[in-house]
């Protein structure tokens, strides 16, 4: 209920916010001084060329769709938490990063089996991202379908569980099959990457991304009466299948697109939405969705910034660093708060 | 006079694959005016499937209940959540929430999109705390009260809700005497001064007893409604316990063990 330290710590997510999108571009294999990228972003002349082509092209792209992958993927999470009341839930509880995993193991495995012309397809990105969203929807339709059947909200859980261990059943005898090199290509798709989006591909990546976050917006009010439980908010009015469906759909939709483009992007969805909950310390989604949406995108820049190794050629992969510094960070809070969800 | 509540022959239970399991069959209720009314019956006897029928959270299995003289079907859960509140047995998930903010979402059914407040919905979130005396939770967090708190809080939502009618499933178990009483005091004030129609589900036969206008009684063959001076004089209460060591005493008005 305290309005003015809430706006305060909203203040200081949104300036740290900028800080890191700055940072974010700044560093890389080429350290670019804060200075130059502020510069470039108002046309300035006097900055080297390379460096400019360098932002343009290729840092602020990456940054912005760190900032799309880790507000959407918290955004789920905190739906997921919330629809499911379990603080274990996130973003791929339906099974969209197991289907998005089996589409791209398809075509990636599989593509020897298919023959030469499919094999080519699978080393381009678009392939890639044709094969995430196929499976994906694919995966997470059936679930979806066999959702509708159960009345209890906590089988759906449970329901996707279970298709993610099937299809990882899938993948693995499909691994066992493969060649070392198809492995590792496979492997790479695994690590995740927000690098390699063009503007067009990150221009049809938000549009997708916005119509999931208006849908958002709809639900906010019977999200917060769902915290009382599914019969005290139908007793209150709450239509329950429509909200169901909605945060349904718009998960699918964030997780799908994120999925497709950036690869199975672990730890954010699951870990954001508490970091949240601790730092505002409270229910109400009015508040939580936008500490989600800036807490996520905060933490998917600072790992990209980690990943890209400063002053170095290497990129270590994204999914080990939001695990590897996330989950103790996550850890240590919650040892210190009594409790959280 | 207008019923408020009325059922035909309806019969409650579960459906298991088309197949009907029967709790209780052939009530028929009539409630006219603001009362207090305790709901009476054994573990397991469908008090709990009776007070959920009843607000639409459970389906009946057939005949009719009518709410204000309109069907029950015919109500759409944000009509009917203008017309019944209610608090359940369950406890609420934990969470962040504090006492102000989950009696505030007892308004979520007038509320615009955002749920946002108006000075009228504060008003009567101020007031439904204020006639359960519970000014001084406010700011705490749910998880912090103690079970007779939770309760007061629980029925203060419901009062926020502002609607005639108010089920309760055992708002009283496990509360210690003192809270058992409070709570009865506070239903029958609310009735007398608020003009609410109370049901409230109960195993304390000897506060509902002191405190309710009417009881309804259900026993595995019947279901009997009647004010609860009747009840005694017909000593219907007898039905209600099974030990050969316990009567009821018309003339006490209590149960006497022997």
């Amino acid at each position: 209920m305290n309005l003015k330290s809430t706006k305060f710590q909203f203040t200081i997510l949104t300036i740290l916010l900028l800080f890191f999108m700055l940072l974010n571009i700044s560093f890389g294999s080429v350290n670019i001084p804060f200075k130059d990228v502020i510069l470039s972003f108002f046309g300035d002349t006097s900055i080297k060329e390379n460096w400019v082509y360098i932002i343009q092209d290729y840092r602020l792209p990456k940054t912005l769709t760190a900032i799309l992958v880790g507000s959407g993927l918290s955004i789920s999470g905190l739906l997921m938490q919330t629809l499911f009341r379990n603080p274990l839930a996130g973003p791929f509880v339906l099974g969209i990063s197991s289907g998005a995993s089996l589409g791209v193991a398809l075509l990636i495995l599989g593509a020897s089996l298919f023959g030469a012309s499919f094999s080519a397809l699978a080393f381009s990105n678009f392939g890639l991202a044709i094969a995430a969203s196929l499976g994906a929807f694919l995966v997470m339709l059936a679930v979806m379908l066999v959702a509708q059947k159960v009345r209890n909200t906590m089988s759906i859980l449970i329901i996707g569980l279970m298709f993610g261990s099937l299809t990882t059943a899938i993948i693995s005898v499909l691994a066992y099959f493969s060649s070392a090199q198809e492995l590792q290509q496979f492997m790479f798709w695994s690590f995740g990457s927000l690098g390699n989006l063009s503007w067009n591909e990150l221009l049809l990546f938000f549009v997708i991304y916005l119509i999931g976050i208006l849908l958002v917006i709809t639900i906010i009010k019977p999200l917060n009466t769902l915290l009382l439980g599914e019969n005290y908010a139908k007793s209150l009015g709450v239509n329950l299948k429509r909200t169901k469906n909605i945060t349904l759909i718009t998960t699918a939709i964030l997780t799908g697109v994120i999925t497709a483009f950036s690869g199975p992007i672990a730890f954010i969805g699951l870990a954001v939405p508490h970091l949240a909950k601790m730092i505002f310390n409270t229910s109400n989604h009015k508040i939580l969705l936008p500490a989600s949406f800036i807490i996520g995108a905060i933490v998917m820049l600072i790992s990209d910034t980690i990943a890209q190794l400063p002053n170095s050629e290497y990129t270590l992969p994204i999914n080990a660093i939001t695990s590897l510094f996330g989950a103790p960070i996550v850890i240590w809070l919650l040892v210190g708060k009594r409790k959280t969800y | 006079m207008e019923s408020i509540i009325e059922t035909t022959n309806l019969k409650i239970g579960y459906k298991i694959r088309k197949k009907q399991a029967v709790i209780a069959q052939n009530i028929n209720i009539k409630v006219s005016t603001a009362k207090l009314i305790a709901l009476i019956g054994e573990n397991g006897i469908g008090k709990s499937t009776l007070l959920r029928t009843l607000s639409k959270v459970q389906p009946k299995l057939d005949g009719n209940i009518s709410i204000h003289s309109k069907k029950i079907e015919n109500y759409t859960v944000a009509e009917l959540s203008k017309n019944i509140s209610i608090v359940l047995t369950e406890k609420i998930p934990a969470s962040n929430l504090t006492v102000y903010e989950l009696i505030a979402l007892g308004r979520q059914t007038y509320t615009n999109w955002l749920g946002a407040l108006t000075n009228d919905d504060k008003s009567k979130i101020d007031n439904a705390i204020e006639l359960c005396k519970i000014k001084d939770l406010k700011t705490k967090k749910i998880d912090e009260l103690s079970d007779g708190q939770y309760q007061k809080m629980m029925i203060a939502r419901a009062l926020a809700q502002d609607t005639k009618i108010i089920l309760l499933d055992e708002p009283t178990a496990h509360l210690d005497i003192n809270n058992k009483i409070e709570i009865f005091k506070l239903l029958k004030d609310l009735v007398e001064k608020e003009q609410k129609l109370i049901v409230v589900s109960t195993h304390e036969l000897q506060l509902a007893l002191h405190t309710c206008n009417d009881l309804w009684l259900i026993t595995n063959t019947e279901f009997l409604c009647d004010t609860t001076k009747n009840h005694i004089k017909k000593g219907s209460l007898n039905k209600m316990v099974r030990s050969e060591y316990v009567t009821f005493d018309k003339i006490k008005e209590q149960f006497i063990f022997q």
